[in-house]
């Protein structure tokens, strides 16, 4: 059964339009990677999985149930809905909100009505389980941006749930910070339903079994990691990938710039001289 | 050749308030770490320890009580081991250049009984002036003090939730809080615009330009402020927040907060009996 | 106008806590009821905004530059009772963190600079911009003007605190025990500087951050302008000003000014008695307060005016009643009341020049 169910779903800014007919679904424990350039809708499109923002026209239902202002008002689907959809933003300043990292592991829990020992407990289990011990009396002004991505996951990571929406997990991360995270993405799976909004190709086949490629507000094209990253047409158009012009040697060549390991015949499109050959020295 | 003074001047004061203000905060984190006599209390304990020593001080018409709550400061300044020039610096000078400038010329304006001629303008001095001066720069001195040892001792974070314990609204904790955590990130944001404008010393601007350019990187900020306050609040939505706000208290009183608890009662029964 | 620890006495700051706590009580209870849970993190960000303000140098006509506090735009975006909130979370932040401004004296700041402040700027906003459509440049007047008398009418209620103490507080022989300067000296020395340079600042930040508010997402405009027409050319029905805000201010003006008086209580007899100080000395003062106006000329005003007041008040009137001071604060109430009707007839202007340039166009 899906548990997500978007049809023809639009959204408008006050000038753009950021959605534009969407139509996809998503079952429950799949994993799927939400791909587009910058400005695509793939924030947009979280949001409204996540019941933050209504779809003007058309319909997004979660589990059966749309989400509208209404439903949401209803303060009995709303707390589940909460407890088991966790959302972690694209920025990390607009999650830290609270006085430390303990108040912002403990705001869900209490928002949940969880005892207070029990909150305590989690809190450093969870700390425990992320590498975040020492961080747990440091004030988010003074994280760095991969410390506070990582707190801010954590932070969702409290009420367990059971759907995890990803914006932009891994950008503003070192190379290793960006592997740890992507392991434990792949550890937290487990039943768990994830939807990751990324732009960037390298991290899809880990973290996906599935991608939906959106293009100005609309869906280009669905389909398997190794169907997407192949065709390289669709990933030209929707801007995922650019002509990439690099030097080996002496010559200069094109090729797509894939964002991941790949080898590629090297035929010069032009060639450079060396300094010596060049007739007009001396 | 007349030449204005240097038109981004403005830039650079803003610059230093800033800096000023950010520099602050660094030290305040790393004092109130160190192992002194205050940072080992109870944040509740030391609010209501400044308080009790700032009212005494300020209230006692007896200049010696107030003069004895400076000393009692002095000595929990070198306790607590901060730094007597941060202080001199950072307290003591301040305000014996803001409330000096304005006590000054008290000494000439009360009227009363003429103790001394200014040579030359032959201003009378009064002593009641000399009298009023000198209480306004001792209360403001001591006061300020205290409120340094409080501030430099305390994490922010503590200070915040003591301020439960005296009975404030949750949501106005709550608000208080999340102002002073994105204080900083608008600080940091207007210090890299500043910093950027004016390291492009583009010519010399006219007033009106300076002015359209502080109107411009304050809607900036202001816009930034604005989007922000809707980002937080669709996350904290996210998180099951609906309106109703729950925290988390948790402090307990061991016995050495039960027994500077005691000796400040007994000061400020003592301060009141002086009076 | 940050008031520090050691310049008001304690019952002075006691009263003025007092003066702010129903406010405060007010403006809780209502943020509680609307239940607007968006208003938290916007009132904490603007708070943060106005914190941010207070830092700037505003650079002003002349080369000079002020500090502007940001109570106009604050206002306008949160209307005057989350606006008040916001202003004394950033003053709370000040002085709990950075000692800028007085522990004590925390109520009385909050007082001149959040609720009065926000109440007139509000009164002001809603008096001159009316009807107006939410694009509408009588707006940014609005809010221009609305800060500029806010933060000028807030520092009139300092000045009046700091003038009030050595009347109140002093030892036997006449030395101030407080703030050492009498209300002759502190409001024209207060109030120089806050009609000029601070309002001037302040009118800037307030219409030019309201006319980039009406570019940008002109909705958030809508909080304080709850008739507006939506769109600019649509028909205002500029005489129909809306009186309530007036009476709010006139209510809070009235309410708020005697406050010093009722705190003084008995120490109303002792005015009289004190010989009032020679003009000779008066002369010296001017020199020594850094050249601000020579207040020689000032009280004299102050004492025309007072005048007018103490003079009609019957003979047989307790002592008090014709003392030249209380003519200083009922002037100041006069004073207050100028400024309203300079508000209707900016109000009235602005009005009558969109409805000249309409008839104009049609
Ligand atoms: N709060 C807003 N107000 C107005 N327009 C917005 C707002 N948020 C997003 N937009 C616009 O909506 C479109 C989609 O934005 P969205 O944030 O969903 O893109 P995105 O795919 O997440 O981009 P990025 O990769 O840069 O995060 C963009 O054109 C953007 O400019
Ligand atoms: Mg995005």
């Amino acid at each position: 059964m899906n548990l997500f169910d978007i049809q023809c779903a639009s959204y408008r800014y006050r000038e753009v339009q950021a959605l534009d007919s969407v139509t996809f679904s998503i079952k429950r424990g799949e994993r799927v990677a939400i791909l587009g350039a910058n400005g695509s809708g793939k924030s947009t499109i979280l949001r409204l999985l996540d019941g933050l923002y209504f779809a003007q026209s058309g319909s997004v239902c979660f589990d059966g149930r749309v989400l509208n202002e209404e439903s949401l008002r209803d303060e009995e689907f709303s707390f589940e809905f909460r407890r088991r959809v966790g959302f972690v933003f694209q920025n990390p300043d607009v999650q830290l909100f609270s006085p430390t990292v303990f108040d912002e592991l403990a705001f869900g829990p209490l928002q949940m009505h969880w005892p207070k020992s029990k909150i305590i407990e989690a809190i450093d289990s969870m700390l425990d389980r992320m590498n975040l011990l020492h961080l747990k009396h440091r004030v988010p002004h003074r994280l760095s941006g991969g410390e506070k991505k990582r707190v801010a996951l954590a932070s969702v990571l409290m009420l367990d749930p059971e759907v995890l929406l990803l914006d932009e997990p891994t950008s503003s991360l070192d190379p290793k910070s960006q592997s740890q995270m992507i392991e434990f993405l792949q550890e937290f799976q487990g039943g768990k339903t994830v939807v990751t909004a990324t732009h960037d190709l390298e991290i899809v086949g880990d973290i996906a079994e599935r991608c939906i490629v959106f293009e100005d507000g609309r869906v280009a094209q669905t389909g398997t990691p190794s169907r997407i990253l192949g065709d390289e047409l669709l990933l030209r158009r929707t801007s995922l990938i650019h002509e990439h012009r690099h030097m080996h040697g002496f010559g200069v060549h094109k090729h797509p710039h894939l964002h991941k390991f790949h080898t590629h015949p090297h035929e010069p499109i032009g060639r450079i001289k060396p300094l010596s050959e060049s007739p007009g020295s001396s | 050749m007349f030449r204005r003074k240097s038109s981004f001047g403005f830039l650079e004061k803003t610059i230093a308030n800033l800096g000023e203000i950010l520099n602050h905060a660094d030290q305040a984190t790393l004092t109130s770490g160190e192992k002194g006599m205050l940072q080992q209390l109870d944040p509740r304990v030391k609010v209501g320890g400044a308080l009790v020593l700032i009212v005494g001080a300020v209230s006692t018409s007896d200049l010696w009580v107030t003069g004895a709550v400076f000393l009692f400061s002095i000595l929990m300044i070198a306790l607590s081991r901060l730094s007597f020039r941060l202080y001199l610096e950072r307290t003591w000078l301040g305000v014996l250049f803001f409330t000096g400038l304005i006590a000054l010329p008290a000494i000439f304006t009360t009227p009363g009984v003429t103790i001394f001629h200014l040579p030359l303008l032959h201003w009378p001095i009064s002593s009641q002036g000399v009298q009023s001066a000198w209480r306004l720069l001792a209360r403001a001195e001591t006061a300020a003090t205290v409120a340094m040892l409080l501030i430099l001792t305390t994490p922010w974070t503590h200070l915040l939730k003591s301020l439960r314990f005296f009975r404030l609204p949750v949501i106005i904790v709550t608000i208080l809080s999340m102002t002073h955590r994105y204080l900083f990130l608008l600080l940091h944001l207007t210090q890299n615009f500043l910093d950027a404008r004016s390291s492009r010393k583009v010519g010399r601007w006219s007033p009106s330009q300076q002015r359209e350019l502080t109107a411009s990187i304050l809607a900036v900020l202001l816009s930034r402020s604005l989007q922000l306050s809707e980002e937080v609040y669709l996350a904290m939505q996210s998180r099951g927040f609906t309106g109703e706000i729950h925290i988390l208290d948790e402090f307990c009183f061991r016995k050495r907060d039960w027994l500077s608890m005691m000796i400040l009662t007994t000061i400020a029964v003592l301060l009141i009996m002086l009076r | 106008m940050h008031i520090p620890d050691g310049y008001l006495s304690p019952a002075t700051c006691a009263a003025m806590f007092a003066g702010a706590m129903p406010f405060w009580y007010v403006a809780i209870q209502r943020l509680k009821k609307v239940l607007n849970a968006r208003l938290v993190p916007r009132i904490a960000l603007l708070s943060a905004l106005s914190f941010v303000i207070m830092m700037f140098n505003i650079p002003l006509p002349g080369g000079t530059t002020g500090h502007a506090v940001g109570m106009g735009i604050l206002t306008v975006l949160l209307g005057p009772w989350a606006s008040m909130l916001a202003i004394s979370i950033a003053l709370a932040i000040q002085a709990l963190f950075f000692g800028d401004g007085g522990i004590t004296c925390f109520g009385a700041n909050c007082f001149n600079m959040a609720v009065v402040g926000s109440f007139v700027a509000y009164g002001v906003y809603r008096l001159i911009s009316g009807n107006a459509s939410l694009a509408s440049p009588r707006r940014i007047v609005a809010a221009a003007l609305g800060g500029y008398i806010a933060i000028n009418v807030a520092a009139l209620f300092a000045s009046i605190e700091f003038g009030l103490q050595p009347m109140l507080f002093h030892t036997s022989d006449g030395a101030a025990l407080y703030a050492p300067y009498p209300l002759s000296i502190s409001i024209p020395a207060m109030m120089i500087g806050h009609l000029t340079f601070a309002g001037l600042a302040e009118l800037v930040i307030s219409g030019s951050l309201v006319a980039y508010v009406q570019k940008t997402d002109m909705d958030l405009l809508r909080v304080t302008a709850p008739s507006a027409a939506d769109r600019d050319h649509e028909v205002i029905e500029g005489a129909a000003v809306n009186l309530q805000p007036l009476w709010l201010l006139l209510a809070v003006l009235m309410v708020l000014s005697p406050l010093g008086l009722l705190a003084a209580g008995n120490a109303w007899g002792e005015w009289s008695s004190e010989d009032f100080k020679n003009p000779e000395v008066r002369k010296q003062i001017a020199a020594a307060s850094h050249n601000v106006a020579p207040p020689e000329n000032i009280p004299s005003t102050f004492e025309k005016l007072s005048q007018v007041w103490t003079a009609p008040m019957p003979d047989y009137a307790p002592a008090f009643v014709r003392s030249p001071r209380l003519g200083y604060i009922l002037s100041s109430i006069f004073g207050s009341g100028l400024i309203l009707l300079f508000c209707f007839f900016v109000s009235w202007l602005t009005g009558f020049g969109l409805r000249m340039r309409r008839r104009g166009t049609a």
